[in-house]
Order: structure tokens, then C-alpha cells, then sequence
């Protein structure tokens, strides 16, 4: 382990970071259960109260909130069958199945180990290969950064469900926005039409809350108010550890752990994508007597494992490079800008006491979500029972205030509104709110990317790329992604 | 009263609508100086070609019968409505002040919605309003608007 990362460990026993995982946590164990609420959405809630704190308190808060909402969707998804985020999906199937047959407690239980650890793992692994990976970032020049912006947004339509190309069309969409307030090179005014709102440009802030609290809110006011989200009244349900199983369980653990991992690093994959794989595995290694969407914990173990394997390294390319390995490192990503750091080799050379503590409260907020667990987990599934025409009108309560107290900017929060009906357009329409969150937040480095490349170039972007060796790299991993996005996987039939 | 629109027909709307979007930022941005239009050209370009060619996958996509049913009744539209009723909330924000203005909106919202459960409305509020002013006001220190009530 880097020698230096140690020298920050102490870091986290500092009370404010210490209460920041609390709070993350604890947010995310309570927004994750609810289905319908996703991680992002407790992230962006969180970004306007982070203003409080120092940069590595308030991304403390962020990737424990992170961490504890993905382990918090796997709640609902086995006592309901509803998943509180879309990383669950795959543990609703077996895990649903145990509940029904009256094994929930111990459904519960895999759950819980497997996310613990494999958000330990995660973060040991983010603390590992993110230093190194950074010095690469040194030798992007114009053509790279510009590329990189590309590879980000390819990875997140890529992951989008429905069709790649809405997925491309909402980054570029996004990119186009983001040109939007006055140029940085002439302090010529851009796509503003003369509303004062828009001459800063448009704002991280609330283009997150509205794309992913506000939009959520609209859709949760559809249908039935007096129904539950999960459409369940009653739960019942009791936690008893047993060791003893877990060592059973102990391959399909490591195999979902594996895959989690693997996935994270990969910018394009993330939780969603990386449960199916693990499940589609763990059933290419069945016995016979495996009973495999009838409740059997093996692939339970698979898919709880591989989601919170994920968190961790899903954030290395994002510290490293810019590029998120999934939704919420996309709006983590967000919160990193908005708090003033750069990622890169200068964040890790100019502030590793920022980055290392960062890394070091990820692990420790997983250790943290394990024993909140324990006390919170019968509150946190009777949360699921709350009505829909209560929760909806909450998240546009707290979406208004968390906008206006993060900037004191009443145009913030019509441009925030603005989002949030965007976003639940898109939502209807299968079209990606993250690709066009991306877009906006990746739009300035892709614009001055491609305005410096032009000039190092003299007009010639392209016979330039080719000289590079690390942008043909990119230009291949582009291609990679786009050729491995329009290929059928087996675990899309599902 | 119910409309039918198949997936294919709406994105070849979705798709326009974004041609149409493009157009509209390209030609605006014709008259940018010193640079300024380059980025947004090359946009426009990527936009149009990538309508373009979720127009093909939606034209030669085989088994493509999914649709979008729009009803044409109150709760197809209360989306709507609850968008408008937070920008009135938004308004009184500053006529009657964030707290009072808030705490009208979740009861008004909740009736809209559909939720007639005086007691549950009631109790959320009661809980947490305190909670709010405690957390955003005593400790975040936001200085959100008071109005003419509070």
C-alpha cells in the first residue's frame, strides 16, 4: 500500500469526518431502501449541506452516502421485490424468492456481508491503483483531454437502458448546454437570450438535484397517491447473524466481489451492469441441487457482492481521469468541481490530504454502514411502507431548499425546476438524464480540449490523434465501448 | 380517452425535435466571435447525425411493437399540475416566507396527488418542519426567505 495514503488514515477519526460518515450513511441506507430513490438522488440532496464543510468532509459525506445507499436498495429488492436502485435488480430474484420462502433474515444477512466486505475491498483497491493510474494524467495533453470527455460520455450511453444513441444524444444535448452563459475566450455571451439566469452559465447544482431528485419526485406523483411505493403495508422480519453459512457461500462471495471490482475500474459498467454478469456466472457454475430463481442464496451472494465491489474502484477512473465508472461517481464527479478540485495527478500531488482522507473515509464508512445496519435495518424496510403522496411533495420540498441554500440563487432553482421536468421527460422517454449531466459537467474541458487541439494542430485534428499514442488508445477504447454497446449480452435477456 | 403513439413514431418525433433543437443552436451560433462557435458546430453536427441514425435503428429495427399510451385524463397530467403548483410554491416563497409557503405546499401538493390523510400529512409535518428550521437555519445558516409570515 502507498506509504503516503498511510500518513492520512488518522484523518478520519477527526469528529467532523467521523459525523459526516454518520450522516452519509445514514442517508443512504434510508434513501436506498426506498424504491423508486436512488443513490444519485441521495448524493445530490447531500451536495448543498456539504457546502458546510471542508472539501474531504464533504466528499466523505458523499461516497458514504455512495456506499450505504447501494447496500440500502438490496432491502427493498429482497423483503419486497421492489430494488431501491437499479444495482439491485439482479438480488431481487433470488433474494424475493428466499423471503417468500420464509428465509428473509437470512437473505438479509448474505446481503449485509457481502456488501460490507466487498465495499472494504472496493475502497482498498480505490486506496491501491488510483495514485499510480494518476501519473499517467500527466501525459494528456489538448487532443486527450478532449477524447477523455468523449470515452466518459460513451461510457455512460453505453450503460444506458434502451438505445445507445439516446444515450449519445443526451451527452452531446448536455454538452450543448453546457456552452451556454459567456465564453471564457471572448466574454461574448452565449445561448443566453437575455435571461439573467443563464449568463454564468448553467449551474452543476441544480442540474443534478432536478435531473435526479426533482424528476423523481414528478414521476412518484403519477399513479395511485395512498399506495406504498413498493405496493406492500406490512413487513415483518427479524436479524440473526450465522457465520457458519457465510464460509459456505464463500466462492460465490469472492466470484461477485471479483466481478465488482472489475467492473468499477471499467468506465462504462458500474452496479447495474456488473450484478448481471455475476449472476449470469454464478449460474454457468451451478451443481445439481442448485435451485436458481427459487431463492438460492448463491446467486444472492453473487449479485450483493458484485454491487458494492463496484463502489470503490468505480471511482478510481474518476479521481484519476475525470471519467465515472457510473451514475453516482457521475454526480460525485460533479461535487468534486463544485468544491473546487480538479481530478488528475495534481490533486493527488497538490492535495493529498483531500483525496487520501477521502479514500480512507470510503473505507470506513462501509465498516460504519455494517453496524448501522444492524440497529436500522427494520426502520430503514418500514420506509418503504411510506405513501407516494407524501414522499413526492418531501423530495420537491427538499429539492427547492437544497438548491437555494447551496447558492442563495433564485434563478437556480427555476433553472433546477427547468431540469427536473427535463429530466422526467427523458425518464419517459428512455433518454439518459446521466448522459446529459455528463455532458454538462464534461462540456468545458471537451471545449477547451478541442480548441487547443486545434491550434497545436494547425487545423489537422486529426493527423495529430494519430501521432499520439495515448489519444489512439482512447480512440480504440471508444471504439471498444461502442462495438461492446451495440453487442447483445446474454444477461440483457433476462 | 386514450393515445396510442408506437415507440418507432416517437422517436422519430423525439429524433425532429432534436434536429429542430440543433438547427436552432447552430444558427445562433453563426455569430460568435473569436472561436466561439466552433464547439457548438461540431455539436450541432454529432446532434444531427445521431438523430439521424436513431431514426435508421428505429426504421429497420425488427419486433419493434412497443408503444407509449398517453390517457388523456387528471392522472396523466398531474405530473403537470405538481410542476405548476412548485412554481407557485416558489413564488410564495418569498411573499409568505420559505416555511409557511412549504408547509402549504405539502398539504396542497399531497391533496393533489391524491392523499386525503389528514393524520399523515399532519404528523410529517409536525416532525418535520422543527427538523428543518433546526438543521437549515440553526446549523446550515441558509438565511432562507421569511416574507411577510415566516
Amino acid at each position: 500500500m502507498d506509504f503516503i495514503a498511510l500518513n492520512y488514515l488518522a484523518n478520519i477519526f477527526d469528529v467532523a469526518n467521523l459525523l459526516a460518515m454518520l450522516l452519509g450513511v445514514l442517508v443512504g441506507l434510508v434513501i436506498g431502501a426506498i424504491p423508486g430513490l436512488s443513490p444519485p438522488m441521495a448524493i445530490a440532496l447531500m451536495i448543498p449541506v456539504s457546502f458546510q464543510f471542508p472539501p474531504e468532509t464533504a466528499l466523505i459525506l458523499l461516497v458514504s452516502c455512495f456506499a450505504a445507499g447501494i447496500y440500502g436498495g438490496s432491502f427493498s429488492a429482497i423483503l419486497l421485490r421492489a430494488p431501491g436502485t437499479s444495482a439491485s435488480a439482479a438480488s431481487s430474484i433470488e433474494g424475493y424468492e428466499m423471503t417468500r420462502r420464509g428465509k428473509a433474515i437470512q437473505a438479509i444477512r448474505i446481503s449485509t456481508f457481502a456488501s460490507v466486505v466487498g465495499g472494504i475491498i472496493s475502497g482498498i483497491v480505490l486506496l491501491i491503483l488510483a495514485p499510480p493510474l494518476a501519473q499517467v494524467a500527466l501525459l494528456f495533453g489538448p487532443a486527450e483531454y478532449f477524447l477523455v470527455a468523449i470515452l466518459g460520455l460513451t461510457a455512460i450511453a453505453s450503460v444506458s437502458f434502451g438505445s445507445v444513441f439516446k444515450g449519445l444524444l443526451s451527452g452531446a444535448f448536455g454538452l450543448l448546454i453546457s456552452t451556454i452563459g459567456i465564453d471564457q475566450y471572448s466574454g461574448f455571451p452565449r445561448f443566453t437570450f437575455d435571461f439573467i439566469g443563464f449568463e454564468a452559465g448553467l449551474g452543476i447544482l441544480p442540474a443534478i438535484i432536478g435531473l435526479f431528485a426533482f424528476a423523481q419526485a414528478l414521476e412518484l406523483s403519477e399513479g395511485d397517491a395512498k399506495n406504498t411505493i413498493s405496493g406492500v403495508q406490512k413487513l415483518s422480519w427479524r436479524i440473526w447473524p450465522d457465520l457458519g453459512e457465510i464460509f459456505n457461500l464463500r466462492w460465490s462471495f469472492i466470484r461477485g466481489w471479483a466481478v465488482g471490482l472489475v467492473m468499477g475500474v471499467i468506465p462504462a459498467a458500474g452496479g447495474s451492469v456488473a450484478q448481471w454478469i455475476a449472476y449470469a456466472w454464478e449460474i454457468r457454475r451451478a451443481k445439481p441441487g442448485d435451485k436458481f430463481g427459487e431463492g438460492e442464496p448463491k446467486g444472492l451472494a453473487a449479485t450483493e457482492g458484485s454491487n458494492n465491489g463496484v463502489t470503490g474502484t468505480s471511482l478510481v477512473p474518476m479521481f484519476v481521469l475525470g471519467i465515472p465508472g457510473g451514475i453516482s461517481a457521475a454526480v460525485i464527479f460533479g461535487a468534486l468541481m463544485i468544491h473546487g478540485l480538479q481530478p488528475g495527478l495534481r490533486l493527488f500531488k497538490n492535495s493529498p490530504e483531500i483525496i487520501y482522507t477521502i479514500m480512507w473515509g470510503f473505507i470506513a464508512a462501509n465498516i460504519i454502514m455494517g453496524f448501522f445496519a444492524i440497529f436500522l435495518a427494520r426502520i430503514m424496510a418500514y420506509l418503504t411502507v411510506i405513501p407516494r403522496g407524501l414522499i413526492a411533495p418531501l423530495i420537491m420540498i427538499f429539492s427547492v431548499i437544497g438548491t437555494y441554500a447551496g447558492t442563495n440563487n433564485i434563478y437556480d432553482v427555476w433553472i433546477m425546476i427547468g431540469f427536473g421536468i427535463i429530466g422526467y421527460l427523458m425518464m419517459k422517454t428512455n433518454f439518459s438524464t446521466a448522459g446529459l449531466l455528463l455532458g454538462l459537467i464534461l462540456g468545458p474541458i471537451a471545449e477547451d480540449g478541442m480548441r487547443d487541439l486545434l491550434i497545436v494542430s494547425n487545423n489537422s485534428p486529426i493527423t495529430y490523434i494519430l501521432t499520439r499514442p495515448i489519444a489512439m488508445v482512447l480512440v480504440l477504447s471508444i471504439a471498444f465501448i461502442m462495438y461492446i454497446s451495440f453487442k447483445p449480452q446474454p444477461w440483457q435477456e433476462k | 380517452m386514450q393515445i396510442i403513439i408506437p415507440l418507432k413514431i416517437a422517436n422519430y418525433l423525439t429524433s425532429s425535435l432534436f434536429i429542430c433543437l440543433a438547427i436552432f443552436f447552430g444558427l445562433e451560433s453563426l455569430d460568435f466571435p473569436a472561436g466561439g462557435e466552433l464547439f457548438p458546430l461540431f455539436l450541432f453536427g454529432c446532434i444531427i447525425l445521431l438523430s439521424c441514425l436513431l431514426i435508421m435503428e428505429a426504421f429497420f429495427k425488427k419486433n419493434n411493437h412497443t408503444s407509449i399510451q398517453i390517457k388523456i385524463d387528471f392522472f396523466t397530467w398531474k405530473p403537470l399540475f405538481v410542476s405548476l403548483a412548485v412554481i407557485i410554491h416558489v413564488i410564495f416563497i418569498f411573499i409568505l416566507g420559505y416555511f409557511t409557503s412549504s408547509l402549504l405546499f405539502l398539504i396542497g401538493c399531497s391533496i393533489l396527488i391524491g392523499l386525503r390523510d389528514a393524520r399523515a400529512i399532519g404528523i410529517t409535518a409536525i416532525v418535520l418542519f422543527p427538523l428543518m428550521y433546526a438543521f437549515f437555519e440553526g446549523f446550515l445558516k441558509a438565511g432562507l426567505p421569511k416574507g411577510i409570515l415566516f
